[in-house]
């Protein structure tokens, strides 16, 4: 490594430190490394924005944010929350249980763990706190977990982003990530069987027949939409980036049609998708062109021959990585690791043998998991904002779901087959 | 004087974005609509919902989204004092400024040749694509000089 890149390399840490935006840090460091180097000034606009412009993958970003906001704006959620609550809200504990099917049922149709929190988590605690009926720590921690499988089930947008800096398939990613979202449901319930008993939640009450059937009619066609996607997805009809714009016409069509759109909040909602847009893109902007000099610079090749001459097996390198990304997510953004570490790691997981679509699941599976984790965990800051749940109440009841979701995270690690027999069948 | 010109810069910038935001979404639509509907592909739609992702990212960036909503590392900022957090601010924000005005005609020169490439389908001079860097740039070194002097005036604490 060059001692301009380790000027960059410091700069950046420095400014990112203080609170830079991270995105702006890599323009400025970059920028800074080729003052230094005397090279063209215009690389950064070359990589970063032509990165942009050409990728007909990253268009999948935008869309997918747009469906999530239109979504959040409607009474999708609502319908959605009162169809599960009429199958499962019998058993002890049912509101519990929804919580964890509608985050599953929404995960398939928006790509973002906190649009799932702000739009049917916020209602879930709502109902769930109603007269006390649930600890509120307990829902709010619940609601927490219960999103991070948004990103898991497809789409997501943290696996277009994966896909577009590691070249993987956002097709094959986007069908890996179905069973270990529905296993990460599966541990929550397991969970929540447990405590459900041991703390005596509530049962709901009986619906009439009638009341059932209206129910079901009004939630049936936002349930439409995951099935649209995934049998788009599956059988290769339409790209990723197409089904975005699928999914987000949808949900413009169903807000329209139950009238929850009005032009103003049609203009919130746009508004919102183009900082939420806005966000993520300069950061990917940033990293495009600090990737390229990382590149260049061989510094992934570096780690990748260190890594091999400790001869870890690939399962040994998964459980390190998976550890390391623990610890990371507790302090950083997930966007920020992504874009980061991903091109640092990808040579050593290539040369690993490591399927990059198993590894691509596994660090987002991670990387979720770092969204509830203290103290930098964004999905517990969004939900005590929306919900007025104290963050310490909530920090205290979240720890037993990370270990459950750890569980979930070592059986993906474990059994790569659980992640790849989907995108196999398929064909990819 | 200098809050009422942001003020304007902002209100366009909004403008700017939501209805370009639109365009994009119902440019993608027609592609999609022209490609499995009437099975007769559109050929420019992709490259125009690529210049104007460009250009929502740039000037949104710098304008309608604020400071601290961007993705930072937030945990030593937000752990030391307000003194602290002003000399922080005022040092990230300078450092931002001066790189940027350092680049600023190296960045205009690189733009200015760019005048010269020609886009892959539309034929249009990829300065439609690369300008949305140089008003990214302008926007950001007038939004950090302007945060600069607020940091520096008596009410600085209501810019942290």
């Amino acid at each position: 490594m060059s001692l301009a890149a380790a000027f960059m390399l410091v700069l950046f840490l420095a400014a990112g430190a203080i609170g830079v935006p991270i995105g702006f840090a890599m323009i400025v460091s970059g920028f800074a490394y080729l003052l230094v180097t005397g090279r063209d000034i215009g690389l950064v606009a070359a990589q970063g924005i032509n990165g942009l412009f050409s990728s007909f993958i990253l268009l999948a970003v935008p869309l997918f944010i747009f469906a999530a906001e239109v979504m959040t704006a409607s009474s999708i959620s609502t319908r959605l929350l009162r169809f599960v609550a009429l199958i499962v809200g019998r058993v002890r504990g049912g509101l519990a249980y929804v919580n964890i099917i509608v985050s599953i049922i929404f995960a398939g149709m928006s790509g973002s763990a906190l649009a799932d929190a702000a739009g049917p988590g916020k209602l879930m605690i709502d109902m769930m706190t109603r007269e006390n009926r649930y600890p509120r720590a307990f829902a709010g921690a619940l609601t927490a977990a219960s999103a991070t499988i948004g990103p898991i089930i497809p789409p997501s947008i943290p696996m277009v982003i994966y896909g577009a800096i590691s070249g993987t398939s956002i097709g094959a990613l986007f069908l890996a990530g179905i069973v270990p979202g529905l296993l990460m449901g599966l541990v929550l319930s397991i969970q929540t069987f447990i405590v459900a008993r041991r703390q005596d939640f509530p049962v709901e009450e009986t619906f009439t027949l009638p009341e059932a059937r209206v129910t079901s009619i009004r939630a049936f066609p936002p349930l439409l939409l995951p099935a649209i996607l995934l049998g788009g997805i599956y059988s290769g009809a339409v790209t990723p980036t197409e089904a975005a714009a699928v999914a987000a016409l949808y949900a413009i069509i169903l807000a329209v049609m139950y009238r929850d759109m009005t032009w103003r909040t049609m203009w919130q909602t746009l508004l919102a998708s183009a900082r939420g847009t806005a966000i993520v893109a300069i950061t990917v902007v940033g990293a495009l062109f600090f990737n390229y000099v990382v590149a260049g610079e061989q510094i992934p090749n570096m780690v990748a021959n260190w890594i091999a001459s400790m001869s870890l097996s690939p399962l040994a390198f998964l459980l390190v990585t998976a550890a390391l990304f623990l610890v990371l997510g507790a302090i950083f953004d997930t966007l920020l690791m992504l874009l980061v570490m991903v091109p640092i790691l990808l040579p050593s997981v290539h040369a690993l043998g490591i399927d990059p679509v198993h590894f691509g699941v596994v660090i987002i599976v991670n990387m979720m998991i770092g969204l509830i984790t203290p103290p930098y965990g964004e999905l517990l800051f969004l939900i005590s904002g929306i919900s007025r749940i104290p963050l310490g109440e909530m920090i205290r009841e979240i720890w037993s779901f990370i270990f459950t979701l750890v569980i979930a995270l070592l059986l993906i690690i474990l059994f790569p087959q659980l992640v790849l027999f989907i995108p196999q069948a398929a064909g990819y | 004087m200098i809050k009422s010109f942001w003020g304007l810069v902002s209100k366009v910038a909004e403008w700017f974005c939501v209805l370009g935001f639109a365009a994009l979404f119902i440019i993608f639509v027609l592609q999609v609509f022209f490609r499995y509907v009437l099975d007769n592909p559109l050929s420019w739609t992709q490259e125009v919902a690529g210049i104007l992702y460009v250009w929502i990212v740039c000037v949104g960036a710098a304008t309608i989204v604020k400071e601290r909503e961007h993705v930072a590392f937030n945990l030593i900022y937000e752990s030391v004092s307000p003194k602290m957090r002003r000399i922080l601010a005022l040092a990230g924000t300078g450092l931002i400024l001066v790189v940027l005005v350092l680049t600023l005609y190296g960045n205009y020169d690189y733009i200015a040749f760019t005048a010269r490439q020609k886009s892959p389908t539309l034929r249009l001079p990829m300065t439609v694509v690369f300008g949305a860097f140089g008003v990214f740039l302008i926007l950001l070194i007038v939004n950090s000089a302007i945060r600069i002097a607020r940091l520096m005036r008596g009410d600085w604490d209501r810019e942290l």
